[in-house]
């Protein structure tokens, strides 16, 4: 690929003295050329006594000869835009005539443009484990009285064995000796006789019911509204570092 | 669903299966006596501000439904006795020869609700209730009467008036001090007789039943009050109720049986929603 200073005098001249120059077109593969084969251009026309000028958009990844006045390359799959400059010497040896001509090279199956990359959102900050005493615990509060609407897959949350096994698996042991620390309490409960983790845990404010509070102290925790499903709140107990 | 070895009573059940059995060799007794329901209204009981179940009654149109998830998910009171102490079985309780039942529902009754609340198994003593309230005499009683006091005063650990335990000695300040801690603390739901409407009165306690909720249930026909823990579908759309008697776990199934028909329906009952939470 020839870089030129000779450029801008030959885009000021050509404009002058084009009508007295010859057209010169280029032979160019007419389709796609298949990845790793040479394409040649030649120039299409008389271009005795003109200096040609290749030029290919993609140099940095192209591979370029230029011999007899023809262009010579491969490069990797893509396409290639060619541009042709032919001056010419005028017969009183000091004019000069320049024409422009350019085509495009296909080399294997054009890659379509690689689609944005979706900005990786943030990773939120773990939420601050809502029962400030060390281990897994969790708290479901609901309230009797709705208990019959409750649709019967939150209603398992409360009772499923499965659950409460799961939960036995992975809370920390109680202060009581007996019992891991998950409990499972209507909002009204008195809960003057345990112990402070879980009277403190009860007077945190709920926007809802039936409400939970997963906590794994110092690590993070979450408290919302309880799941839809034993699924759901499983999912949401392993998520806050629960098995 | 029936469980394994578990006695089904109905009309045609041999009645010395149910009616003061022997079980491993002793004569087990009843004690419920037909509440006076002209003197004892529902709503008499201050406790008791509520005199309907304040709850919609879950139609028996999903009970099957509701039943199969429970009992493909272990969710039915029954499993969560299962396990409900420390991973093993909740003992039943046992009256022991005494006309006491109707105390022994009750507590039956907070034992499950502390369960449910996963609170550590504390036996409690169904004999402190009774002998208070008559004044140390065996005689029957109905179970609102034992749920009000509870309700006022709790019932205590065995720690503190053990288990079929008569002696006056019991009566102390830290045993009454103790059973504060398993006091029903949410007003409990005083059902009226079924004599007016009985299939009312078995929607109630199937729709409590499914939601979990324990219910103290008195038959006449028993002269026995026992805790209903589980609504079971005994063939398609025939329902029964899984009950945890007061004659130990050597009665029928681990101390629970299954009332079907006209023997499922109760005279009497009660329900209490919350205690207290407490470890002790």
């Amino acid at each position: 690929v020839r870089r030129t200073l000779f450029c801008l005098p030959v885009l000021l001249l050509s404009a002058v003295l084009a009508s007295a120059a010859p057209k010169v077109g280029i032979v160019a593969p007419a389709g796609p050329v298949e990845p790793y084969k040479l394409v040649e251009l030649i120039p299409d026309g008389d271009v005795t006594g003109a200096v040609l000028f290749w030029d290919v958009d993609r140099e940095d990844v192209a591979d370029v000869r230029e011999y007899g006045g023809k262009l010579v390359f491969t490069g990797p799959p893509g396409t290639y835009r060619i541009k042709l400059r032919i001056v010419r010497i005028g017969p009183d040896g000091k004019t000069l005539s320049g024409e422009t001509q350019r085509a495009t090279v296909v080399i294997g199956t054009p890659t379509p443009p690689a689609p944005p990359v979706p900005p990786v959102p943030p990773v939120p900050p773990p939420n601050p484990a809502p029962i400030p005493a060390d281990g897994f615990r969790v708290l479901v509060v609901y309230e009797t009285a709705d208990l019959a609407k409750m649709p019967p897959a939150q209603q398992q949350i409360l009772f499923s064995g499965p659950v409460r096994s799961y939960l036995n698996s992975v809370c920390v042991a109680d202060p009581d000796g007996k019992t891991k620390a998950w409990k499972i309490w209507d909002k009204d409960t008195d809960t003057s006789a345990v112990d402070r983790t879980w009277q403190d845990a009860m007077k945190r404010p709920r926007a809802s019911m039936p409400w939970v509070i997963i906590s794994n102290h110092p690590k993070g925790g979450y408290e919302g509204p309880l799941p839809a499903s034993t699924d759901e709140f499983m999912a949401l107990v392993k998520k806050c570092g629960g098995g | 669903m029936l469980r394994p070895g578990e006695l089904v009573i109905n009309d045609s059940t041999p009645t010395d299966l149910y009616m003061e059995p022997l079980v491993g060799g002793e004569r087990k007794s009843h004690g419920c006596v037909p509440r006076n329901w002209r003197t004892h209204p529902a709503g008499c009981y201050a406790s008791a501000p509520l005199t309907a179940i304040d709850m919609p009654l879950i139609p028996r149109s999903e009970w099957s439904a509701r039943l199969r998830d429970k009992v493909a998910t272990k969710s039915l009171l029954s499993d969560i006795r299962l396990t409900g102490n420390n991973e093993q079985i909740i003992p039943s309780l046992d009256q022991d020869g005494k006309g006491f039942c109707w105390a022994h529902s009750s507590t039956s009754a907070i034992m499950m609700l502390r369960a449910v609340a996963n609170l550590p198994y504390v036996g409690l003593s169904a004999y402190a209730i009774a002998c208070i309230i008559k004044s140390y005499r065996d005689e029957g009683g109905w179970g609102a009467e034992s749920m009000d006091f509870v309700t006022q005063r709790g019932v205590p650990s065995e720690a503190f008036w053990p288990m079929q335990s008569m002696s006056r000695s019991n009566d102390k300040p830290e045993t009454w001090a103790n059973a504060a801690l398993h006091k029903v603390t949410e007003g409990w739901v005083d059902m009226a007789s079924a004599q007016y409407d009985r299939n009312l009165t078995f929607d109630q306690v199937g729709t409590l039943l499914l939601c979990n909720i324990p219910v103290v249930v008195d038959f006449s026909w028993w002269s026995h009050s026992v805790c209903a823990i589980d609504l079971v579908e005994i063939s398609s759309g025939s329902f029964g109720l899984r009950i945890l008697n007061s004659w130990g776990d050597g009665w029928s199934d681990h101390g629970m049986g299954v009332l079907e028909g006209n023997r499922a329906i109760p005279d009497g009952s009660v329900a209490p929603r919350v205690t207290v939470a407490a470890a002790a």
